[in-house]
């Protein structure tokens, strides 16, 4: 098979490549490994972090570049080149505007503060979230576009408003209801389901049940790939080059001891990101970066629940940010502000012990009581549902020790110590409720700390925290325009690689709400756009 | 609420059509998604079932209690979820169309209730149709085996 130019992969990456070189006058052919479109995108919420975008500007939100570079360089610590974060800063903004002059919809959320707002050049007001899709506008594809365990006909600002995730009795179910029967989505399966409708329309030719299992190459120049569907091996041409946009390497145990040495063991995405797009360039010569670093979150395992096969986690979010509850080690102790943002958060539970030489914060439990499990959700369980085996349900604290295995007297010690200021809402020991990021995402009826109030109510609950993964995020370095570059730093000609696959713009940080799909979109968008752009001419 | 109504024909006189619906232990394993069962007491017994609800795949167990029982009529029965928020009733009939024909119907209700019950009922309709299409099928396909016989 021939054609212009091949994406690995059907995400955000994947589709923003497609749409922007079919554009620009490329024949595109996207080969997915999954029998579904959407990638890891289509289960995220589909929000982008973008600095000093136009949205803010017309809600009269001030932001600049200047910001942005001094809030990103602060979070990478000089460990990402300034090439690459300029870019990012630079072209961001470009690409949203280019999306929305093709058809893409976002709303500005307003009130989201960056994940570290209090940082120099931190911000609220930077994050973005897709408008609702009605799937019927994909036509036959509509069964194509992968659905999500967490899908909801909504969006977030509406969600907002009608109480937020702290009290959702003010929900309009009906309306979702209603948008669900009529196919209209929201989140994750909204923003790539609009990018395949650009795609489609564009002309670019998806097919799906088709893993790429290795690049081809002409001297140096990367001239396409090899395919397998359903045990076949094709091989597919693309003078123009390959985009690599086929996620990270968290569902790959190998790859996860080798590179990222901490004891992750929940990915939170489609479990089809094996490391492919990583060992396919490594073959080539690829330099690598970033290879210790993941988008961290803290996530729950319901027993017997399995998608695609593979046990399903969830993240434990906005969760843990509600007052009532805390995240213990097996000492019974706390080790982190709970309520701060899960790449960050998460790295507290990867801490290793030089001299008991174990990782001390795994498994962690979320600590509850009875207040707290009457009042919000708790993964799928309700406020008024069954209690199920795996809330561990117990009389006190004592019992609840011995079910889940921890020790009983740090425990008690423990819940003692942090009642006695989370009663003033203080916590003078790692200061939950202070940020702007914990408030937000606590329960804002809850005074006088919307994240903090004493655990006394029996019965006891605990959920186990696993270390989980939204995605890895180290990969084929990249340039500034998405080239895979070699151990010289030299560009592999015909080679990009956007989105998880490749090594974030970002280093160790996770700046704010939707910073890899908008990573995956804006260096998708360069990437689609310089494929085409360098061989013309030729 | 979600509900189905399905039935079938079998080829088989109803006193040995009602000799197999009777004795739960010689079907359950044509209910779909089937995992294991326990008798409580003769009214009473625990399923559990293993369910796709979109792309999810969980198991669920649910408590069954025999409300009515009428021999060579009807089996009704209520079922409520022991973890899960769902709760229904339905029942298992059978009518003779003549000496060598029955006619098996099977009715169920099921619902979802608590906060994210509205959600799953929207979910719930495609899920027990599909399981009732199944089950009757298959219910058909079992009796029929078992007197040497086939659809």
């Amino acid at each position: 098979m021939k054609t212009d130019v091949i994406v690995v992969g059907s995400g955000g990456a994947g589709m923003a490549a497609a749409l922007t070189a079919a554009r620009a006058g490329a024949r595109v052919t996207v080969l997915e490994r999954a029998k579904v479109f959407g990638g890891t995108t289509a289960w995220s919420g589909a929000f982008i972090w973008v600095p000093n975008n136009s949205l803010m500007k017309a809600a009269g939100i001030k932001d600049s570049r200047s910001d942005a570079l001094k809030y990103l360089k602060r979070l990478t610590f000089g460990w990402v080149s300034i090439e690459l974060i300029e870019s990012f800063v630079d072209q961001a903004p470009k690409m949203v505007d280019w999306m929305m002059s093709e058809g893409m919809t976002w709303g500005i959320l307003a009130n989201f503060p960056d994940y570290h707002s209090e940082f120099p050049g931190g911000k609220v007001g930077r994050a973005m979230e897709p408008k609702l899709f009605d799937t019927n506008r994909l036509g036959k594809k509509k069964d194509l576009l992968r659905s999500s365990p967490s899908d909801m006909a909504a969006e977030y600002s509406e969600i907002e408003k009608w109480g937020g995730t702290a009290d959702m009795k003010g929900w309009d179910f009906g309306l979702v209801v209603d948008r669900m029967q009529k196919g209209i989505v929201g989140f994750g399966r909204a923003g790539i389901g609009k990018m395949m409708e650009l795609c489609l329309k564009a002309g670019v030719e998806f097919i799906a049940n088709t893993r790429t299992v290795q690049l081809i190459r002409e001297g140096k120049r990367i001239s396409g790939v090899y395919a397998e569907c359903d045990g076949q091996k094709k091989q597919y041409e693309a003078w123009l080059g390959v985009i690599l946009a086929c996620g990270g390497f968290e569902w790959n145990p190998t790859l996860v001891h080798r590179f990222l040495s901490v004891p992750m063991v929940a990915p939170v995405s489609p479990p089809y990101n094996t490391g492919d797009g990583l060992l396919m360039s490594m073959e080539v010569g690829a330099n690598l970066a970033n290879m210790a670093e993941q988008i961290g979150m803290p996530a729950l395992s319901i027993p017997g629940e399995v998608t695609d096969g593979q046990p399903l986690s969830r993240p434990i979010n906005p969760l843990r940010a509600m007052p009532g509850s805390i995240i213990v080690n097996r000492a019974g102790k706390r080790f982190v502000d709970e309520a701060h943002n899960y790449n960050d958060m998460a790295k507290s539970m990867g801490i290793f012990d030089a001299v008991r030489f174990d990782h001390p914060n795994v498994p962690a439990f979320v600590i509850f009581d009875n207040k707290f499990r009457s009042s919000y959700m708790v993964g799928t369980v309700g406020p008024t549902d069954p209690t199920p085996p795996w809330l561990n349900e117990s009389a006190s604290l004592d019992d609840l020790a011995v079910k889940i295995g921890v020790d009983g007297k740090g425990l008690k010690e423990q819940i003692a110590q942090f009642n006695l200021s989370a009663a003033k809402g203080k916590d003078p020991v790692f200061h939950r409720g202070e940020t702007l990021y914990d408030r937000y995402y606590g329960d804002h009826g809850n005074k006088p700390n919307p994240s903090l109030r004493p655990i006394d109510v029996p019965p006891y609950y605990a959920v186990e925290a696993r270390y989980g993964s939204l995605g890895t995020k180290g990969g084929p370095l990249t340039d500034p325009v998405g080239r895979v570059v070699d151990v010289h730093d030299e560009p592999i000609p015909g080679l990009y690689a956007a989105g998880n696959v490749a090594a974030s713009v970002f280093g160790p940080a996770y700046p704010g709400a939707g910073a890899s799909v908008v990573t995956a979109w804006t260096f998708g968008w360069l990437a689609g756009q310089n494929i085409v752009s360098e061989r013309k001419g030729l | 609420m979600p509900e189905i109504q399905r039935d079938a024909s079998i080829a088989l006189p109803i006193g040995q059509v009602w000799e197999f619906i009777a004795d739960m232990n010689e079907w359950a394993h044509c209910l779909p998604g089937y995992c294991a069962h326990e008798m409580k007491s003769e009214t009473e017994s625990i399923w559990r079932l293993k369910g796709d609800v979109g792309i999810l795949s969980r198991e669920v167990d649910l408590r069954v209690i025999i409300t009515e029982w009428v021999d060579q009529d009807r089996v009704k029965f209520t079922l409520k979820g022991v973890y899960e928020p769902v709760e229904g009733k339905g029942q298992v009939g059978i009518i003779a169309k003549d000496i060598t024909q029955t006619k098996l119907i099977l009715q169920m209700e099921l619902k979802a209730t608590g906060l994210m019950g509205p959600i799953i009922n929207a979910l719930l309709g495609k899920v027990i149709t599909g399981m009732g299409d199944e089950f009757i099928a298959s219910l058909s396909d079992e009796l029929l085996k078992r007197n040497g016989k086939s659809r």
